[in-house]
């Protein structure tokens, strides 16, 4: 059997296996070339997706920008948690956010923000947007059973050296700016394991030899 | 008329907060000291010398006359849902070895079908008592001295019809009746024991020999005669102030007291029809001012839960900074419950609810500045073009976004507020992210195409007159200004 051919096949989302698990809930995120190589062709609902970005202004609202416009005309509640710096209301607008749906939290102490978060979440909140420096796999679990109780979205932006860590969330994108133009880099996505970076709302850029993602 | 009445045997125990078993309330007269409640293995009645001669780790307390009436009263309150008229009443007869009697009555013929019968109102009564931990003994009868009698005898089967009323009173002791020691031991001497032997007697003759008003208070009890009564009805206001056994530090110790009060709030309010907007806790200190906060809920709602949520939210966040003596809960503001909060099938409702709940208790913990609502001013400066709305219900509801409006606390200005911006508007030009103040940049960058220039403000002190480009910077996206007046270069937004 030849391994190097199998492996790109099992790496497709569309390929279904028995062991597998079940069938793939998800939001799309509006961007296409994402879409395409993510189960479900989405953001995972009811679940926790980690976005890593090495700091504000690389793109990274861009990207849960489309899923929150749809949430908010849906008349779904969204919540930005302790966001490092203060959106600004009429570019939100303008980018089609209903306002009236949008919450922004800032805590004074730090561990409050996850408390508000999982409330947040069980109460039905559409997404809740959390930026947290570090934090432990017991508070990653407690949100990813949030999500999963409230049927919402837990976006949680994490610094690029979050990368090594272990995670449980069911998705986790890694975004940076290359040559001015934002660029995604799916480390990890329940279902599958699709490599390469993809530029928002543009096809895949360039492709990791098969494999480098499965050793790391 | 059908009454039921609840005796309170524990009333004058559970008005002092005590709770220990070995804890016995002393009634006196002269020198004559005696219990009215009943610690385990005593009896009520006993001189307390023979009490403590039988149990030496008892602990007597005097009486409080005013606490038991108004334990009463807020209990009168509480079962002012299940029907009306309430009247209540502490029999006290102010002899040696006689307990006062602590009686409240609701009217119930004209409410039970709105239960579901006498068995489902008897229930539901019984499991509100669990709640409030109220001890009681219950009876319904046709008339209130009937109910009142068949209530401290332990006769819970309910009594409806006047005709089997007579058949039960009949088997009932004589020295039950509330009346004067010296009167039962006159009807026990002329050989009665049971009511029925009594009701026997020739009606002249008993007049003459015990009182006419003997005979008129066993004629109401039969429904012979009628029962005069002066009903009680709900505060305009609530106002509950309870006092601690002693000085409390931890919040654990006020949790007991906060959930009563809830409860009682809860009762309040069902009895008045009417939901809970603002309510405000004293918690009172011993030689130090008192300290007073506000709780403000999202929509009117009258949920002892949630009231109680909210207050330990609120206790845990801040915590009080001396011990405790007596809190005081009062009512700021009242409206009425939105329609829907009762709805069998309103999953959406039940959502909604759920929703303003959370942000109750986010905003308790957090405080009023830590959660916002972003709302647009018109106006072109970046850092006043933003507002801060408090979280409103309607910000999950459907629409109301008029509403909202009349309602702001914190603007940074009086400009006039948008909340649906026509699209296009200038926002798009404009990152996401804003920094909360300008930030020197060290040198002047290279920038490209055309600024965007503005120049406003020049009528209320905060003058702006720079020119906003978009640049790469540090691998990302930032705005930047050029301020015309010093020809310095400020960092101010990131394009998230």
């Amino acid at each position: 059997m030849n391994r190097a051919g199998l492996q790109p096949l099992l790496r497709d989302p569309r390929l279904w296996r028995g062991a597998g698990a079940a069938e793939i809930k998800a939001a799309p995120t509006g961007h296409a070339a994402l879409d395409a190589v993510l189960p479900g062709g989405g953001w995972p609902r009811g679940a926790l997706s980690e976005i890593l970005h090495p700091f504000p202004g690389v793109g990274e609202l861009t990207l849960a920008l489309p899923l929150l416009v749809r949430l908010t005309q849906q008349l779904r509640s969204i919540a930005l948690l302790a966001p490092p710096q203060l959106p600004a209301a009429p570019a939100w607008a303008a980018a089609g956010v209903a306002l009236a749906r949008m919450l922004v939290v800032q805590p004074q102490a730090e561990a409050d923000a996850l408390w508000a978060a999982e409330q947040l979440l069980h109460a039905g909140a559409g997404a809740v947007l959390l930026w947290r420096e570090r934090i432990d796999p017991t508070a990653l679990r407690r949100l990813q059973l949030a999500a999963a109780a409230g049927d919402g979205m837990g976006l949680l932006y994490r610094p690029l050296a979050a990368e090594r860590e272990a995670s449980v969330a069911a998705l986790r994108l890694r975004i940076e700016r290359r040559h001015g133009e934002p660029q995604i880099e799916v480390l990890k996505c329940r279902g599958a394991r699709p490599t390469g970076r993809y530029a928002l709302g543009g096809p895949a850029v360039s492709t990791h030899p098969p494999g480098r993602r499965l050793s790391a | 008329m059908l009454w039921l009445c609840l005796h309170l045997p524990h009333l004058p125990a559970e008005a002092r907060g005590l709770r220990d078993p070995l804890d016995g309330v002393v009634d006196s007269r002269g020198a004559q000291r005696w219990l009215i409640t009943a610690p385990p293995g005593l009896a009520p009645g006993m001189p307390l010398a023979d009490a403590l001669a039988r149990n030496p780790a008892l602990r007597a307390h005097a009486r409080k006359p005013a606490a038991e009436r108004a334990a009463l009263k807020t209990l009168a309150h509480w079962i002012y849902r299940y029907g009306s008229p309430v009247t209540a009443e502490i029999q006290d007869l102010q002899e040696p070895g006689r307990v006062p009697r602590a009686l409240l009555w609701v009217e119930i013929g004209a409410s039970r079908r709105l239960f579901g019968g006498l068995d489902a109102l008897r229930a539901q009564l019984c499991a509100d008592l669990v709640e409030l931990q109220q001890s009681a003994q219950l009876a319904i009868a046709p008339t209130r001295a009937a109910a009142a009698l068949l209530a401290c005898a332990g006769h819970g089967d309910p009594v409806p019809e006047p005709a089997a009323l007579e058949r039960v009173l009949a088997r009932l002791p004589v020295n039950l009746l509330p009346w004067p020691q010296a009167v039962l031991e006159a009807l026990q001497g002329i050989g009665l024991r049971r009511l029925g032997e009594l009701l026997r007697l020739p009606r002249a003759g008993f007049a003459r020999r015990f009182g006419a008003e003997r005979l008129l208070a066993l004629d109401r009890m039969r429904g012979l005669a009628p029962e005069p009564l002066r009903a009680i009805t709900p505060p305009p206001v609530f106002r509950r102030r309870f006092e601690l056994p002693g000085e409390v530090e931890t919040l654990e110790s006020l949790l007991f007291p906060l959930r009563r009060m809830s409860v009682e709030l809860q009762h309040w309010l069902r009895a008045r029809d009417i939901g809970l907007r603002s309510l405000r806790l004293r918690c009172e200190h011993a030689g130090r001012p008192h300290t007073t906060f506000g709780l403000r809920f999202l929509s009117a709602h009258r949920d002892a839960a949630r009231i109680f949520d909210a207050l330990r939210e609120r206790l845990n966040r801040a915590p009080l900074d001396a011990p405790v003596r007596a809190l005081h809960l009062s009512v700021d503001d009242l409206g009425a419950v939105a329609g829907g909060q009762m709805d069998l099938f309103g999953s959406a409702a039940d959502t909604q609810l759920r929703w303003n709940e959370t942000l109750e208790r986010l905003l308790a913990r957090l405080g009023e500045q830590a959660l916002w609502t972003p709302a647009i001013v018109e106006d072109h400066r970046p850092e006043r073009a933003g507002a801060r709305l408090p979280p409103s219900p309607s910000g999950s509801g459907d629409g109301g976004e008029g509403a909202r409006l009349d309602q702001g606390a914190h603007f940074h200005n009086e400009a006039p507020l948008s909340p649906d911006p026509s699209p296009g508007g200038r926002g798009e030009k404009r990152p996401l992210w804003l920094l909360p103040a300008p930030v020197p940049l060290p040198a002047a960058p290279t920038v490209t195409g055309e600024p965007e220039r503005v120049e406003s403000g020049w009528w209320d002190g905060a003058d702006a007159a720079r020119d906003y480009h978009t640049i790469d910077w540090q691998q990302a996206r930032a705005w930047v200004f050029r301020e015309h007046a010093s020809g310095r270069w400020f960092l101010h937004g990131w394009w998230g």
